[in-house]
């Protein structure tokens, strides 16, 4: 399917509202019934967050053969990832706040990366969920790094684009990190340098801490081993980038994810915005280690729909999610995971070319000339366009 | 077991005092008290440490936590000893706080936090318990009289059982005796209904200390069955002929008003009063006493906060004098309408963070120290203190104190 910005008037008003009515009546059910088993859940994901992580930094510390070493390096991985996902992610939006407990509070909690807890309280809480897939406002939308729909005009650079996304998934701490300094918007003069001073001293607090933490202190603990551990601690902090990484981008960069323009959701209603988080993400199933590991944004729609319910009870909401979309004709975007992230792929592959290209591709494809045929259409094609000689 | 010349700081983490006796002759006295101001140092620097919130604490705490419970450095915990049922709607829980909690003052009281359904809850409650029982038990109490509509206190007196953990803080409060017992002036301990509960501690003490003195202690109650701490109070007022004790039913007697009071004690002016009770009830007792002669400072007294009364429905009125008043950077501001906290505060000249105005992204969240709001989104009322809210959405019912603007 070809992503361009679609026309939200799909359904009329009066059903939009309604729709809206009955998602509000699902989220007052089950904050309702919030209570003892998802105190019990998260803090058991919390004990075991701690444990992998005093497990995984003895066993590096300790170890005297690259197997009890790898152990090491895996088990501090699973409490990096349980800490930014379940627990990181869930927590700072809010989801555990009415228990009360200063440790799961989404105002205090910092979390185990190199991005200060407040920029993206305010960059993700605040702009890319009421933004979302909104091109123009939403930056999570490419990052300011990937083109991945037709609203934003093509540029020879994004011909590397799957170079900067491997980038980017291998130093995504980094980026997440560094997403607020709109390193786009400066460059185009939207947004003076100066404003980003705060920003900047904040960012290099907590990434100097960070970094003392798993290259500095840890290692030097070790004392002569300290190599090794600096080196454990490197690859554990490359795991969980290339991890939370593939699941984020799971959840809005599918094949089938639509984006938005501004004019269209100007003064939206509440129901117009659950619609429009649910035709801008998308989920994926597998088992349920697989939906804890990647703090349930394996629910990504369930979780636009409702940022502030523990992320653990989307697997119970969503089959009321898809059987409300199903009446009201909304598309509900889901596939396995595998399926999905192929389809992210793909997606980056494709923008990578100018939009007739792709089409000549397609229509090409469609023909019947003989591969060899398709092949040097295709090139010649690109080739015209890649040079501007506009050869035809 | 808690004697005190020694006793290791280390030793404290583990919630036991392990203590060793030392004889203080000669040289040996200089080495005690060398070792005294290590130990005290050594537990300063834990105190900082503890005081500090890093990563650091919070693994060592979760550490501490795994092994047990009562190890949290991070908050006090403290275990049920007994429940006892005094009346048919109050109850005293006994519990034993560990041992670096460092003891009351009759009069004062401490944050109780209790977890129910998932979710902490926190209330102040007057220390009830004896000095004595402190001293040898190493245990306290408070006593808790059931609210209809009270979550805290339904619940303590619905599921609170001998054997379980419940999280208290320092003792605090300015309702108390001095500390030395000194000067010769006599004493009026004024009490009602539950209000004995921070004031028996106090005529315990006064019988113990300072027998001499001439204490009158009226305690004014709804019926007999409704006299909290009986044997207590009679026993204090068993130990001389100048402590007197008075017991007013007001089934029986009728309310007790000014008339009544100034019958039962005339000298009121010449002395000193403590008391505890309904407002209204503390306001008579504290005019009397003033037209009586006695001075201002005189004076001291404990009021019991409502206990925020859950059962406002969702059609919540908005009281004629809400407001909101900013902790931080003083000042208060008039309620309009439906106008939300976030609104409210901008139009006081404040600039408090904010992102979608709509209840979604939750970066306008303040921590609301006291008062009532209606969440206009669910319609939900908030009458905790200490919780977090969501400004945008959040109406002042009435006067709402936010803690951090």
């Amino acid at each position: 399917m070809d992503m361009q910005t679609r026309p939200l008037n799909l359904m009329s008003h009066n059903e939009v509202d309604q729709m809206g009515a009955e998602l509000d009546a699902l989220r007052s059910e089950v904050v309702a019934d919030l209570g003892q088993r998802d105190a019990d859940y998260i803090r058991g994901i919390v004990r075991r967050q701690k444990l992998s992580e005093i497990a995984g930094r003895s066993l590096i510390h300790f170890s005297l053969t690259p197997i009890s070493w790898a152990a090491g390096v895996g088990l501090l991985s699973i409490s990096k990832i349980l800490d930014n996902m379940e627990i990181g992610h869930n927590v700072i939006h809010g989801q555990y706040d009415w228990m009360n407990d200063p440790e799961l509070n989404s105002r205090t909690f910092e979390w185990d990366i190199v991005c200060d807890a407040e920029s993206w309280r305010r960059y993700h809480n605040f702009e890319h969920h009421t933004f979302t897939n909104i091109i123009g406002k939403d930056r999570d939308y490419g990052y300011g790094l990937l083109r991945l729909s037709n609203d934003i005009p093509w540029h020879r650079r994004n011909l590397t684009q799957l170079v900067n996304y491997v980038g980017l998934s291998v130093f995504f701490q980094w980026g997440v990190a560094l997403h607020e300094l709109e390193i786009d918007n400066i460059r185009s003069g939207a947004v003076q340098p100066r404003e980003k001073l705060p920003f900047l001293k904040r960012f290099l607090k907590k990434s100097g801490a960070q970094l003392g933490k798993d290259y500095v202190l840890f290692p030097a603990l070790a004392g002569p081993f300290a190599p090794k551990v600096a080196l454990a601690n490197f690859f554990a902090n490359l795991n969980r980038n290339l991890w939370t990484s593939t699941i984020i981008f799971c959840g809005h960069f599918t094949e089938d994810a639509q984006t938005f323009s501004e004019e269209e959701c100007e003064n939206e209603t509440r129901g117009q915005w659950y619609h429009r988080q649910m035709l801008g993400s998308s989920n994926f199933t597998g088992p349920r280690l697989l939906h804890i590991m990647s703090g349930h944004l394996s629910y990504q729609i369930e979780h636009h729909l409702f940022p502030d319910i523990p992320a653990h009870r989307y697997p119970e909401m969503a089959t009321k999610v898809e059987e409300i979309c199903k009446r009201y004709g909304v598309p509900y975007n889901t596939g396995t995971f595998a399926q999905q992230y192929r389809g992210v792929l793909g997606r980056i592959t494709r923008y990578s070319f100018p939009e007739d290209v792709v089409h000549t591709a397609k229509a090409a494809s469609q023909s019947s000339s003989t591969a060899v045929q398709k092949i040097s259409r295709f090139i010649g094609t690109a080739a015209s366009r890649l040079t501007g000689l506009g050869l035809r | 077991m808690y004697g005190t010349p020694l006793n290791i700081g280390l030793s404290s983490l583990a919630g036991q005092g392990i203590t060793v006796r030392l004889p203080s002759f000669g040289g040996l006295s200089r080495i005690t008290e060398l070792a005294r101001s290590v130990q005290q140092t050594v537990d300063g620097s834990f105190e900082g440490f503890w005081a500090a919130s890093g990563q650091l604490q919070s693994y060592i705490n979760f550490a501490l936590r795994e092994i047990d419970p009562r190890l949290d450095r991070l908050r006090i915990a403290a275990a049920v000893v007994a429940v006892s049922r005094q009346t048919e709607d109050v109850t005293t829980f006994t519990i034993k706080p560990p041992a670096r909690w460092a003891g009351f003052e009759p009069g004062q009281y401490v944050r109780v936090e209790v977890e129910i359904d998932g979710s902490r809850h926190g209330r102040l409650y007057s220390l009830s318990g004896s000095a004595r029982q402190w001293q040898d038990d190493r245990t306290i109490s408070f006593t808790v009289r059931r609210q209809s509509s009270g979550l805290v206190s339904s619940w303590l007196h619905d599921h609170c059982e001998a054997g379980d953990l419940i999280h208290i803080s320092p003792a605090a409060g300015d309702f108390r005796l001095p500390a030395e017992l000194t000067g010769n002036s006599p004493i009026l301990l004024l009490a009602a209904g539950s209000g004995m509960t921070p004031v028996i501690g106090m005529f315990e003490r006064l019988a113990l200390e300072r027998p001499d003195l001439n204490v009158h202690c009226v305690y004014s109650v709804r019926g007999q069955a409704d006299v909290l701490f009986a044997e207590r109070l009679r026993r204090c007022s068993r130990l001389s002929p100048d402590f007197r004790l008075s017991i007013v039913t007001s089934e029986t007697d009728g309310r007790l008003d000014a008339a009544g009071l100034l019958a039962l004690v005339p000298d009121i002016g010449t002395r000193k009063l403590y008391m505890c009770g309904p407002e209204g009830f503390m306001q008579t007792a504290r005019q009397l006493a003033l037209d009586s002669g006695a001075p201002a400072d005189w004076i001291s007294s404990e009021q019991f906060l409502a206990a925020p009364a859950a059962a406002i429905n969702a059609g919540a009125a908005q009281a004629q004098d809400a407001s909101v008043s900013f902790a931080r950077t003083g000042g208060l501001k008039a309620a309009e309408a439906d106008a939300s906290l976030l609104e409210i505060a901008e139009s006081a000249g404040l600039r408090p963070k904010f992102g979608c105005r709509s209840g979604i992204c939750k970066e306008c969240l303040c921590e609301k120290l006291s008062g009532t709001t209606l969440n206009r989104l669910t319609g939900e009322v908030n009458s905790e203190s200490g919780s977090a809210i969501q400004a945008c959405i959040s109406v002042p019912l009435d006067q709402v104190v936010i803690a951090n603007w």
